[in-house]
């Protein structure tokens, strides 16, 4: 094999071809259908009296007899048995004498051709493989933790093989690699929380981990042996041999394994869920074969573990998806029961905190954030929410490096590192938010893995296992833990619940905003028919006691009751009026505008003054400043308070009423004040009733809705009111308006 | 009712006699005399239309004073039967009524209303409202011409 490995072809290195097989072995390949050799490995003489020209091109049984093999134990036959059926074990295994001494003999079909791989077999020490599976299996069960689990399967490892080292390796999702446990002999540096890079072990030596799940290299300095072929027979094809146990190690891995001063490794694959979850790495200083036996029990020994892991991690899982549903449940639970939801969601011990592994959360909800646990504060969660709205379209995000996305978030990386959000409405910039810390901020490598490649002396750049493995310590930075699917998953699912409620509750207003329109409508016309209903007979009363008063013939004594009569209704005709137009202020459309009100006021004092034309009224304006609102329904305001300060200061014997004028920043304040009968305070806003009238207006007319409606214009209109006074000493109106 | 073979110069449809009454009074007031008819019930003015041949020759009616809430038929279903008469189509149909509703104001004016006036309060009013009323649309106001 001539396969130079650089950085451009690493990853493509055939591993599983090597064409040799490692020194403490024999390799040698049969063709099914001839049943003739056509493989041995160049070192079959060191092990048993023949040599490959022998045995190249003859029956098996030739290779049998010359290394002294009983034909009754193990014939060509016998290797493969039952290779046709279903589920058929990889490989078959036998213990055997031969004239150098007892061999594993392991034999399984790659392609056309049986291989079979003879290697030396150990005494056996006693320890019986199903005596370490039982302990192993009731330490698993009544393993205190994951960590407690994966110490022992270390420990009886190292037990079995001997090794110097032994360790848990396990593979995060970018594919570097931490050393999770570790059982080393008390001379040796430990490696325990070591991180190595992903480059250490390449892709394709990945799936072979998968396929081989156990590996062993006995000595690193050994010289492979080269497998010869009869050339008669093969010659396109070389011999694939990815389930071969001995095969022959990749250049790049020896010279790993010899930068580290390792002399034997030995592997056992970790396998959850059909992936590489982990490696169990053992490592000697000295050449240590271990034989096929113990490597088996190690085998399985990583099976038990591998299935504890899928069983551990589920139970981790459910503990955390039970925890979450119930938190998730009683929010719910506090939602549908009309709870407001901001209350629902930060309720201490069953907020929405409590619904994932974050360490913060945020709702922001018609324009106000709520937060619980560690967050940023109330402007970088409006950030974003800005930056998000902008960035993610979708009603879900999240993100475990919120900075490399949103640099702005790198000032508050600590809290916020990890971001899990929910819109529960986007065009309203409603979301949830969960935040996950940075995460511990010290990794510590095997060496730099930011240099995967050296220099070779050729000058290319070659993948070249890094020669130092001396601690590294990178800092990790603006990285939170991931979020996990049953964390999504319950957020999406209060989502779902959140939604459905606002659009149940925004259906219930909507219903309710019809029935009040419809309410509103039927008010109008019921004002409209009852003034008509009233008016009408009114008219007839009115006209009749007129035409009776024009009557000639009835006496004049009687006259000054029908003028009470036209009196009393146009009282009732005026009040009718009144009445209308203050329940219509409310539904009324408002037109807004500039008010001049230098005019306005004018015309409202020439009306008043008709009026009052009989009393010497000093009516006073002075300053008017315009003002923005409803022409009609500001000409009301005035024509009341302004008709008001001269109808109660009438008595006066001279009337004086100024309107006077205070300009803010964006407002006015009008001043309107008289020399008339006053209120007492204690009324307060009562005047403001409808309907209400002071004792000491008795006798003045009115009809106790002019204030009332004076009232409803300036609430319309967000504008204030309010008066000072004092009975007998005349009142003053303060009235605010905008005049932007 | 006025027995007369004689053009009515006023039709008032009227269900409240006290008003039949005030709109009599205001026009025997009026300067220049005129032929005052009225009809208190909306059924009854159909009736007149449809008969072939009336007693009162009401579709000749110069000026129509119609009260909007009438009983029965109502003043808004006779306007619109005023109006599917030919002859009648351009007679000027005044709305006379208590309602300042603005809805009621433009559903009259829908219907092909001339004008809508708010019975005034007192009889003083009534009497001027009725002056000008009759002035503007049975002498001043061109009338359009029966083309047969």
């Amino acid at each position: 094999m001539d396969f130079k490995v650089d950085l451009s072809n690493c990853d493509r290195e055939p591993i599983h071809i090597p064409g040799k097989v490692q020194a403490h072995a024999v390799l040698i390949g049969i063709d099914y259908k001839t049943q003739l050799i056509t493989h041995v490995s160049d070192n079959v003489a060191k092990f048993f009296s023949c040599n490959p020209e022998q045995l190249l091109n003859q029956p098996f049984r030739v290779f049998l007899s010359l290394s002294g093999i009983d034909t009754r134990e193990v014939n060509f036959l016998s290797l493969l048995p039952d290779q046709f059926v279903e589920g058929f074990e990889k490989e078959n295994a036998w213990i055997v004498p031969t004239n150098g001494g007892r061999f594993h003999l392991v034999a399984h079909l790659s392609g056309p051709t049986v291989i079979v791989e003879l290697e030396p077999a150990k005494e056996e020490d006693g320890r019986e493989v199903q005596n370490i599976v039982g302990s192993l299996l009731s330490r698993i069960l009544a393993a205190k933790s994951f960590q407690d689990t994966l110490d022992f399967s270390a420990q009886q490892i190292k037990n079995i093989i001997g090794y110097d080292r032994v360790m848990i390796y396990r593979f995060a999702e970018d594919g570097h690699g931490e050393v999770v446990a570790e059982k080393v002999n008390d001379e040796i540096e430990s490696y325990l929380g070591l991180h190595y890079p992903a480059s250490d072990i390449p892709k394709q030596a990945r799936e072979l981990y998968k396929k081989n799940l156990v590996r062993i290299i006995a000595d690193v300095d050994a010289t492979d042996a080269a497998i010869e072929v009869n050339n008669s027979i093969t010659q396109a094809t070389p011999l694939d041999m990815t389930d071969a146990v001995t095969r022959a190690v990749s250049p790049i891995h020896i010279q790993y394994l010899k930068n580290m001063g390792v002399k034997a490794s030995f592997s056992v694959s970790l396998i959850a869920d059909g992936e590489l979850w982990g490696l169990i790495a053992c490592h000697n200083y000295e050449p240590l074969l271990i034989d096929y036996r113990k490597r088996n029990s190690c085998r399985i020994i990583g099976q038990i573990l591998s299935t504890s892991l899928i069983f551990r991690q589920e139970e981790v899982d459910n503990e955390q998806k039970a925890k979450f549903n119930t938190h998730l449940g009683n929010i719910i639970k506090h939602i549908r029961s009309d709870i407001d939801f901001k209350d629902a969601l930060m309720q201490h011990g069953n907020s929405m905190l409590d619904i994932t592994k974050g360490t913060g959360a945020a709702l922001m909800f018609d324009n106000d954030i709520f937060m619980i646990g560690e967050t940023p504060t109330q402007e970088q969660i409006r950030g974003i929410a800005a930056w998000l709205g902008e960035f993610n379209k979708n009603q879900f995000f999240q993100t475990t490096q919120l900075a490399d996305l949103y640099p702005a978030a790198s000032s508050f990386k600590d809290v916020a590192s990890g971001l899990m959000s929910v819109a529960i409405s986007r065009e309203m910039k409603e979301y949830i938010f969960w935040f996950k810390k940075e995460l511990p901020q010290t990794v510590r490598w095997a060496g730099n893995p930011n240099k995967p490649a050296e220099m070779g002396a050729n000058g290319l750049l070659q993948i070249s296992p890094r020669k130092s493995f001396e601690e590294w310590t990178e800092k990790v930075q603006g990285k939170s833990e991931g979020w996990q699917a049953h964390e999504i998953s319950s957020v999406m699912q209060l989502r779902e619940e959140l939604v459905h409620i606002i659009n149940e509750r925004a259906n219930q207003v909507r219903k309710l905003n019809e029935q009040l329109k419809q309410a509103y409508e039927e008010l109008d016309t019921f004002s409209f028919t009852i003034s008509h209903d009233l008016k009408t007979p009114l008219s007839s009363i009115k006209n009749y006691a007129e035409l009776l008063i024009e009557e000639e013939n009835l006496g004049n004594e009687h006259k000054p009751m029908l003028q009470k009569i036209v009196k009393g209704a146009d009282r009732m005709n005026l009040l009718i009026r009144e009445v209308l137009s203050y329940s219509r202020i409310g539904r009324l459309q408002m037109t807004v505008a500039p008010i001049n009100m230098g005019q306005m006021l004018d015309e409202i004092r020439t009306e008043l003054l008709n009026v009052y034309n009989s009393k010497p009224v000093r009516l006073t304006i002075s300053n008017p400043v315009n003002i923005i609102g409803d022409y009609t329904m500001i000409y009301q305001v005035f024509t009341n308070i302004i008709g008001n300060a001269v109808k109660y200061s009438s008595a006066a014997e001279i009337p004086e009423v100024t309107v006077e004028t205070q300009a803010g920043i964006s407002e006015v304040t009008y001043i309107i004040s008289d020399n008339g009968i006053g209120i007492d305070m204690k009324n307060g806003d009562q005047i403001f009733d409808l309907f209400k009238r002071m004792n000491n207006a008795s006798p003045f007319e009115g009809t106790g809705v002019g204030l009332a409606i004076v009232k409803r214009i300036i609430e319309k209109h967000n504008a204030r009111i309010w008066y000072e006074s004092e009975p007998g000493n005349g009142t003053v109106f303060y009235l605010i308006f905008k005049t932007v | 009712m006025i027995e007369n073979e004689k053009e009515i110069d006023l039709l008032y449809i009227e269900d409240n006699e006290d008003f039949v009454d005030f709109v009599g009074m205001a026009v025997r007031k009026l300067s220049t005399p005129l032929n005052y008819h009225f009809v208190t019930d909306g059924a009854k003015a159909k009736q007149i239309l449809e008969d072939e041949k009336p007693t009162v020759p009401i579709k000749r009616a110069k000026l129509i004073l119609l009260d909007y809430n009438l009983p029965g038929v109502s003043g808004m279903q006779l306007l619109q039967y005023i109006r599917s008469y030919p002859e009648m189509k351009h007679t000027p149909v005044v709305i006379f009524s208590s309602s300042d509703n603005p809805v009621d104001v433009a559903t009259a004016y829908a219907n092909g209303a001339n004008a809508y006036l708010v019975k005034p309060l007192g009889m003083q009013n009534l009497k001027d409202t009725i002056q000008v009323v009759c002035d503007f649309w049975i002498n001043k106001n061109q009338r359009c011409a029966q083309i047969a």
